[in-house]
């Protein structure tokens, strides 16, 4: 260590000087210091760049065509009174949509879904995950088995879960062999119950395909020290593979977030417009607003749903970072 | 190499980006992927809206009095038909040959003059009818003649035809009773003569043929009844309906049989004349365009929308080419009696006045709105009143594609300037919609300060139609009310019952069908179409469809049929009938005239007009309406359109509208009529098969009550057909005996309250 006014130079060959009182200086913040040579750009840098930029242009042009675009126009009519008078009214469509009992309901049985169906769906697909990990009997298929749902097409799917939980269904009739009362799935308090099981049968499979690739890539020599370190395998799991599919774990959230809103497209051809209180969604009033052709009740609810959902992307970003950043490099 | 590498790395690159940005165009002429036919259509009508040339009309009134049936050019002279009294009840047919330009007479032949008109014994009248003539090539005249016998009073009568050739000035060449080639009940409508001088004669789903000699020379039996011929190629046509427009199948006169169906024709769905052109094409016509059409090549052309002439194309009787380029059109209005021949030539577009134009957006094409707009269009020459449809019939579109596109297109960037709206598709686009989102505009002004509109000699409940919070957006022009009729001895003697009364009735006559035809959607209508909020309030967001009297709703509706059969009725006793005999507890009836009530009166033995259940027992009628012009706010001049409103509004309603004058001055007016000789009703008769009644002169208390109906007429809840949606979907399971009602109320009140959340 360097005592007070001994001079020694850092890896970049500048000299540390350590002065009473101020902070020591680091690699970092000495490289931060350092005078920037600028490097004349030559013709093949500017080669590269155009070439580059002409690659990533068709993209770009997409995104902001189908989606940065269509985005700023949502945010633009969600601000105006009609489409026809196109007056600014601010911030009233957004105060008349919250206000509005069917909105809130909507938000409040979408948050309790996505709350019950996406931890659900990370963590029972992790656990298969796990499971098809290890050599088990008939692995190849069983994985076939999970990923069959996403082939499946919505129409198909409806009318296999028509057939089950129809009150004339399948499983009513089970039930009434036992003598039990016929329940009527779709239409009372349990509907929720019945759309959970419906996410976790449609996404289980794809979810459960991430973690495989996810596990796959774990370092085999750190868990062999591990195990040679007398390390227990939960302590292998908790401490060393969960660290490791901690950015999985963020991508299958978000897209489990994602799909959970998706769901409405099921629960729209098994109960119209109008489905029981219970799963009434966001979708559900943003599908009737555009059938009403109230656009602006429609944008200004958009808006309010994309805002959460970036948000909660955003914090499960910064949760990716600190949990994972001590794994890059 | 590496070099090389790169700059084909790149040139691959940019030839990929520029692919997919071009592959993201528009169709050739920014058409959405319409049928091949349906866009050659377009893009004809395209090419001629922005050709050099135009078409333009001249017209001349038709003397007096004169009629113009089956017109026809030849040998440079306007022949047509009319007919003249001759005696008391009874009227001869008359073929004038007219000069075209003067309407001068130049020839007349009476058909009555070559048949053997036959002994009439007391009481008994003859009419002599043309039923129609053709031209053979030397100039004379072929006709099929029809005597018609008849005895006054009686259902007896006989008819006699006979087929005439004569010469232009009335020489008999011959005359022949075809009679025996008919058979007893033929009839023939169109006659035709090909070059050999062959004679085609088509009625009642028949074919006679005849020799230039008027022998016969065989019979085709056709699918149905024809609808016209014409000559083509020196073939003869007929043309008769296929399953979505005419069809021409050529004659063979020798064969006695129709030939394969006549490719490329017609251009457009709506035709409905065809004749051959001096070029050797067709001159084909509907009521909106005029084509030129060449079968053979494929290939047709518009010519012009009759519109663009200020020619309502309904009311052409015929039309002929009488030049190059020049054609003869006669123009007979059946409401007014008026007639006029139009002369159409080309001219260059540029000595076409500018006019600005002015659209009119509607659903469907409407008789008397294009008949207001012509008129307008007449009466000055600043402005021109486009009118634009938005069902295209010359394609499988259906009613719900084509409300989408007007629905799409007023709430897009480019609307119309104005919107008329009727009665019929309101659930799809009502008024309500478009006045809340700004479609349309507030007119309140406008009527304040017009001085021919005095908005107190309008009736309150034709204003109240078209207002919202004090703001009229337009009127419309005629009013009529629903109401639910039936006998006072089983309803009450009195106008108006609450809903329970209602339900109490129904319940007590099991026997009596609730209405004459019904089902469970009729039903709810009349429960609950007029009181809904007594089940769903919107204002206050109460839902009240777990009740007890929402479960005898249920309970009826659940009695009901779920469709109407109408086959089930044709084997049944009339609606009067069944009236008459208390099977039938209600009609629900319209009325557009005060005659009907007296025949209510008849047929119950005593009407109870009592209109539909409310909570809390007030009359109430239904109010229905046919057409209101409104300005859409993105209106190019809303003072030019709003001259074309007030105009409308000023014009006697048309004759194919169905109602009573909203203007108070207008319906008087048309009250007063029932009074005078001319518009009795005294002596018409209106019957069913088992029957029938015979009206007296209406009464000034018939008038009233008429009145009344309408004061206590209101428009339908708008949220009815959502909210009934729901409960029919629902309680299904309750009409199976699958749920109770209960279980199923339960459901109802839950998603109709979410129904009502969301649209407060």
């Amino acid at each position: 260590m360097p005592q007070t006014g001994e001079q020694s130079v850092s890896e970049y060959g500048i000299p540390k000087k350590r002065f009473p009182g101020k902070k020591r200086e680091n690699a970092r913040t000495a490289h931060s210091r350092r005078p920037r040579i600028k490097r004349k750009r030559t013709k093949r840098d500017l080669i590269a760049q155009w070439g580059s930029t002409l690659f990533m242009a068709p993209s770009v042009i997409g995104v902001l065509l189908f989606f940065v675009i269509p985005f700023c126009v949502v945010i633009y009519y969600s601000t105006l009174n009609n489409p026809i008078a196109k007056e600014f009214v601010g911030l009233e469509n957004f105060k008349l949509v919250s206000s509005n009992e069917a909105f809130r309901n909507a938000v409040r049985n979408s948050a309790l879904f996505s709350v019950i169906a996406v931890p659900l769906a990370v963590v029972l697909s992790l656990i298969l995950a796990i499971a098809l990990d290890n050599k088990i009997p008939f692995r190849t298929q069983f994985r076939s088995f999970f990923l069959s749902p996403m082939m499946v097409p919505v129409a198909s799917v409806v009318l296999i879960w028509q057939v089950l939980f129809d009150y004339n269904g399948a499983f009513n009739e089970l039930i009434g062999k036992f003598g039990l009362e016929k329940v009527d799935y779709l239409k009372s308090d349990k509907a929720i119950f019945v759309v959970v099981v419906l996410f976790l049968w449609k996404n289980l499979g794809y979810n459960m395909i991430l973690f495989l690739a996810a596990l796959s890539s774990v370092p085999q020599d750190i868990i062999e020290v591990a195990t040679l370190e007398s390390a227990t395998p939960r302590q292998i799991f908790f401490k060393i593979k969960l660290r490791y599919l901690a950015s999985t774990m963020v991508f299958v959230t978000i897209m489990s977030l994602i799909n959970s809103f998706k769901i409405f497209r099921e629960v729209y051809l098994l109960t119209t417009d109008y489905p029981y209180e219970t799963i009434y969604m966001l979708q559900h009033y943003m599908n009737n607003k555009f059938r009403k052709l109230d656009y602006q009740a429609l944008s200004a609810g958009a808006i309010m749903m994309s805002l959460v959902m970036i948000v909660i992307i955003l914090i499960l970003f910064a949760a990716d970072h600190h949990y994972g950043k001590d794994l890059e490099g | 190499m590496k070099r090389k590498n790169h700059i084909l790395i790149k040139v691959l690159a940019s030839l990929l980006a520029v692919s997919m940005l071009t592959g993201c165009g528009a169709g050739k002429d920014g058409s959405t992927g319409s049928a091949a036919g349906a866009s050659e259509t377009m893009s004809a009508v395209a090419d001629a809206n922005l050709s050099e040339f135009a078409y333009v009309a001249s017209f001349a009134d038709t003397p007096e009095n004169s009629d113009f049936y089956s017109c026809q050019i030849a040998d440079g002279l306007l022949w047509s038909q009319s007919y003249e009294e001759n005696g008391e009840n009874e009227s001869t047919a008359v073929l004038k040959g007219m000069d075209p330009e003067t309407l001068e007479t130049k020839k007349q032949l009476k058909p009555s003059d070559f048949v053997e008109m036959p002994e009439t014994a007391d009481g008994e009248l003859v009419n002599t009818y043309l039923n129609d003539f053709g031209f053979a090539a030397d100039g004379t005249i072929y006709a099929v003649v029809c005597v018609y016998q008849y005895t006054e009073g009686t259902e007896d009568y006989k008819n006699t035809f006979y087929l005439v050739h004569v010469t232009q000035d009335g020489e008999v060449l011959f005359v022949n009773d075809i009679g025996s080639i008919m058979g007893e009940d033929g009839y023939i409508s169109y006659l035709s003569v090909d070059e050999a001088g062959n004679i085609y004669m088509a009625g009642d789903s028949k074919i006679y043929l005849a020799d230039s000699e008027g022998n016969a020379a065989g019979t085709i039996d056709l699918s149905d009844w024809p609808n016209g011929m014409f000559r083509y190629k020196g073939k003869i046509y007929v043309m008769i309906y296929g399953n979505t427009s005419l069809e021409a199948f050529p004659i063979d006169f020798a064969g006695a049989k129709l030939g394969g169906k006549l490719n490329n024709f017609p251009v457009n769905r709506g035709t409905y004349h065809a004749a051959e052109t001096s070029d050797g094409k067709l001159l084909e016509y509907g009521s909106t365009e005029v084509y030129l059409n060449d079968p053979e090549a494929g290939k047709s052309e518009v010519l012009f929308k009759w519109t663009d002439l200020n020619i309502a194309g309904d009311q052409v009787q015929a039309m002929a080419q009488t030049g190059e380029d020049t054609y003869l059109a006669v123009i007979y209005d059946w409401n007014s009696g008026d007639a006029s021949v139009a002369t159409i030539h080309k001219v260059a577009r540029s000595e076409v006045p500018n006019t600005k134009t002015l659209t009119l957006g509607m659903l469907y094409e409407d008789q008397d709105v294009t008949s207001t707009a012509i008129k307008f269009n007449k009466s000055q020459s600043d402005y021109r009143i486009e009118i634009k449809t938005y069902y295209d019939w010359n394609t499988e579109m259906s009613y719900d594609e084509a409300m989408t596109n007007f629905q799409n297109e007023l709430l897009g960037d480019n609307p119309p300037d104005m919107v008329y709206l009727t009665n019929y598709g309101q659930e799809t686009i009502s008024f309500n919609t478009l006045q809340s989102k700004g479609v349309v505009q507030d007119l309140t002004s406008y009527f304040a300060n017009a001085s021919e509109i005095d908005l107190n000699d309008y009736a309150p409940e034709a204003l109240e139609a078209f207002s919202v919070d004090g703001q009229l957006y337009g009127i419309p022009t005629v009013v009529y009310a629903s109401v639910p009729t039936g006998k006072k001895s089983i309803l009450g003697d009195k106008a108006g019952w609450t809903i329970d009364e209602c339900m109490n009735i129904i319940e007590a006559h099991p026997e009596a069908d609730i209405l004459d035809y019904t089902d469970r959607s009729y039903t709810a209508r009349l429960l609950m179409g007029y009181s809904l909020d007594r089940f769903a309030n919107f204002e206050t967001g109460e839902v009240n469809l777990n009740s007890p009297e929402f479960k005898k709703v249920l309970e009826i509706l659940k009695q009901q049929k779920s469709e109407i059969d109408y086959t089930e009725y044709e084997s049944m006793e009339s609606s009067p009938k069944r009236m008459e005999k208390g099977k039938i507890l209600l009609m629900d009836n319209t009325f557009s005239g005060p005659e009907d009530i007296q025949m209510y009166e008849a047929m119950t033995g005593g009407a109870a007009f009592i209109g539909y259940p409310t909570m809390d027992g007030k009359p109430c009628y239904g109010l229905n309406f046919d057409g209101a012009a409104m300005i859409t706010t993105k209106c190019a001049d809303p003072d030019a359109a709003f001259a074309f409103v007030k105009f409308s509004l000023m014009q006697e309603p048309g004759g194919w509208m169905y109602g009573i004058p909203s203007n108070l001055t207008a319906r008087e007016q048309y009250f007063e009529k029932f009074f005078t000789p001319e518009g009795s009703v005294k002596g018409n008769g209106i019957g069913w098969d088992d029957w029938e009644y015979t009206y007296e002169d209406v009464t000034r208390e018939d008038v009233a009550k008429l009145n009344e109906f309408l004061a206590n007429a209101k428009v339908m809840d708008p949220h009815f057909n959502e909210v009934y949606e729901i409960i029919d979907e629902e309680a299904q399971a309750f009409y199976n005996n699958q749920k109770s009602a209960e279980d199923v109320m339960d459901i109802i009140q839950s998603r109709v309250s979410l129904y009502i959340k969301e649209n407060r």
